[in-house]
């Protein structure tokens, strides 16, 4: 049995990242002994869960993150924590003695605790977000979700990638985007699937993904949704580029009634679920490549 | 003056397409592309690149392997597990680092140094309806700092200059610190929303987020016949809520080829009723 955990991402929003997924979930599972693993890492909205009409009670995990408390009495105004810093987080006014964590701005990296040499700083310990996870009648269905509106993300998508550490597949939705938030979604994946749009943006949004992902020297590989002509321009940037292009998904409004009704468009319509399917082959075959 | 937001907790909505073709309704206007990861409405304005401002960000770190002696304190102080014992040698994963340069201060033989930083840059363009003023993330970068302001009081002061009366902004998806900076100080944050299945949640949260900036917050349904019930819900939802609903409208695939085209809606054959929906809405909010 392969292991593979494979990333659905896409730099604009509403390009088909949730739709591939899922159904290449449900193929992936409608295929064999295979038991696969769907994750939403979109944790500021994640809206996989609304795409299945029942769901198990989950097991949940808290995850918490470690926001600085400056005792008033044991600090000696040095001004060390300030000085470490990096986010001007810690606002200090010496002559009236006054010093005060923004905890909008801190990211909870720990600096000023270590920077202390008063024992003036401890951490309480403020929820993040939590993860679900929900055991299906075949194969996991796992979200990670954000509580509040904070700078970092990544305690959260840390904790999923341990808990899929030992999936053996994995299809996991990223948040649309080029920067943080995406990067730590796809930290750990061992392909991962651009969904993109036909036209001038789609292709913009495109090219930036693939240099982060070059960058991170990540095996990649391009579908294009809401196909409506010969996607010639796309086309073309992918020869130039060596990108596979693995499936064309054509524009169709039954296609889009069907998803806004959280139906799974493969159980309406067996030739896209044999396309979905030979999809996931495609992506075990060149990663088999990839590796030798 | 008005400020004026779009904004949507799920992507593909139409943000970009609907705010171009409501600048297309005025002539008295400075746009604002806040989406900092997706610069779409430069693309489909036409306009070319104009000189950019860089604005440094913090500098990621790299450990000197000649230097290191390996103590591994680095890697147990990182909070974002970006440090990384590769063999027996220590590195930084560049993107994963949050820039927080704890491990530099803390390296007891001095054997972390800085990267060059990255920039993110905005810049300001012509487009046939007023001046448009864009911001943009480096790649891989987080939005720290005060990208968005720096671009929305730029905005102000061509407004200002140019006596504009509205600021059309176009917001980034979701509903995170970006979209706070999107929509703070806006008189109006307009939530457009399709009825999918997360249609009612992502009304909740664009109106959860809006209150508590304090921002008036009003509705306006896309593709709203693919699903006629959720529609609905929607549309009771803000009723219950007292959330203005300012229209509809039906799935049309002229957003599709406007995209295909790179087009304004207003500039693609048959997307009248779609563009004559859309006035009615845009007549709308100037009201509110």
């Amino acid at each position: 049995m392969e292991f593979l955990k494979i990333a659905i991402a896409g730099n604009k929003g509403g390009v088909g990242k949730t739709l591939v997924a899922l159904n290449l979930f449900h193929a992936i599972n409608d295929l064999s002994e295979r038991a696969c693993t769907l994750v939403d890492a979109h944790i500021q909205v994640p809206n996989l869960y609304h795409y299945f009409k029942k769901l198990p009670k989950a097991e949940e995990v808290i995850v918490s993150v470690r926001i600085p408390e400056i005792d008033m009495e044991a600090c000696t105004f040095c001004g060390r924590c300030v000085h470490y810093c990096a986010f001007d987080a810690i606002l200090m006014i010496k002559d009236s003695n006054y010093i005060k964590v923004l905890d909008d701005y801190c990211t909870s990296c720990g600096a000023c605790v270590y920077a202390c040499n008063d024992h003036a700083i401890s951490e309480r310990t403020e929820q993040l977000g939590k993860i679900s996870v929900y055991d299906l009648p075949k194969g996991r269905f796992i979200e990670g979700r954000m509580f509040a509106v904070r700078p970092l993300a990544s305690p959260i998508v840390i904790q999923l990638n341990e808990l899929i550490a030992d999936a053996p597949v994995c299809i996991i939705d990223t948040p649309p985007g080029n920067s943080y938030p995406f990067t730590e979604a796809v930290r750990n994946v061992d392909f991962t699937l651009l969904v993109t749009e036909p036209g001038k943006p789609g292709l913009t949004n495109l090219k930036d993904q693939i240099k982060i992902l070059r960058n991170l020297k990540l095996q990649f590989a391009v579908i294009i949704n809401k196909s409506m002509q010969d996607n010639y321009v796309i086309k073309e940037y992918l020869k130039k580029e060596a990108v596979p292009l693995l499936m064309e998904i054509p524009f169709k409004r039954d296609y889009a009634g069907l998803h806004s009704k959280a139906e799974i468009l493969i159980n309406h319509d067996t030739d896209l679920k044999l396309q979905f399917q030979q999809l996931f082959q495609q992506i075990v075959d060149l990663k088999k490549e990839a590796v030798g | 003056m008005k400020q004026i937001s779009i904004i949507s907790a799920k992507g593909g909505v139409g943000k970009t397409a609907i705010t171009a073709a409501f600048a297309s309704f005025t002539k008295s206007l400075v746009l604002v592309d806040c989406d900092t990861e997706s610069n779409d409405l430069r693309l489909l304005l036409n306009t070319e690149s104009s000189k950019q401002n860089d604005v440094k960000t913090n500098q990621r770190v790299f450990i000197q392997e000649d230097d290191c002696i390996r103590c591994g304190l680095c890697k147990a102080l990182c909070h974002f597990d970006a440090v990384h014992n590769d063999f027996g040698v220590y590195k930084v994963e560049t993107v994963h680092c949050q820039a927080c340069d704890l491990c530099l201060k803390a390296c007891p033989v001095s054997a972390i140094q800085h990267v060059e930083s990255l920039a993110n840059n905005w810049g300001e363009l012509d487009t046939q309806y007023g001046t448009l003023v864009y911001a943009q993330l480096a790649l891989g970068e987080d939005l720290n700092g005060n990208l968005i302001s720096i671009v929305r009081d730029r905005a102000l002061e061509i407004a200002k200059e140019q006596g504009k009366e509205i600021i059309l902004i176009d917001g980034p998806p979701a509903v995170g610190y970006a979209v706070a900076s999107s929509i703070s100080g806006a008189d109006l944050a307009v939530a457009i929303v399709e009825p999918g299945p997360s249609a009612v949640h992502d009304i909740h949260k664009a109106i959860q987020l809006s209150s508590r900036y304090e921002v008036a917050v009003a509705c306006l349904i896309n593709k709203s016949d693919l699903n006629p019930e959720m529609t609905k819900e929607v549309k009771d939802y803000c009723q219950e809520n007292n959330i203005p609903l300012l229209g509809e409208i039906p799935f049309d695939e002229v957003f599709i080829q406007a995209n295909l085209d790179n087009e304004v809606l207003t500039e693609i054959e048959g997307s009248e009723a779609v563009v004559g929906l859309l006035a009615n809405i845009w007549q709308e909010i100037i009201k509110q």
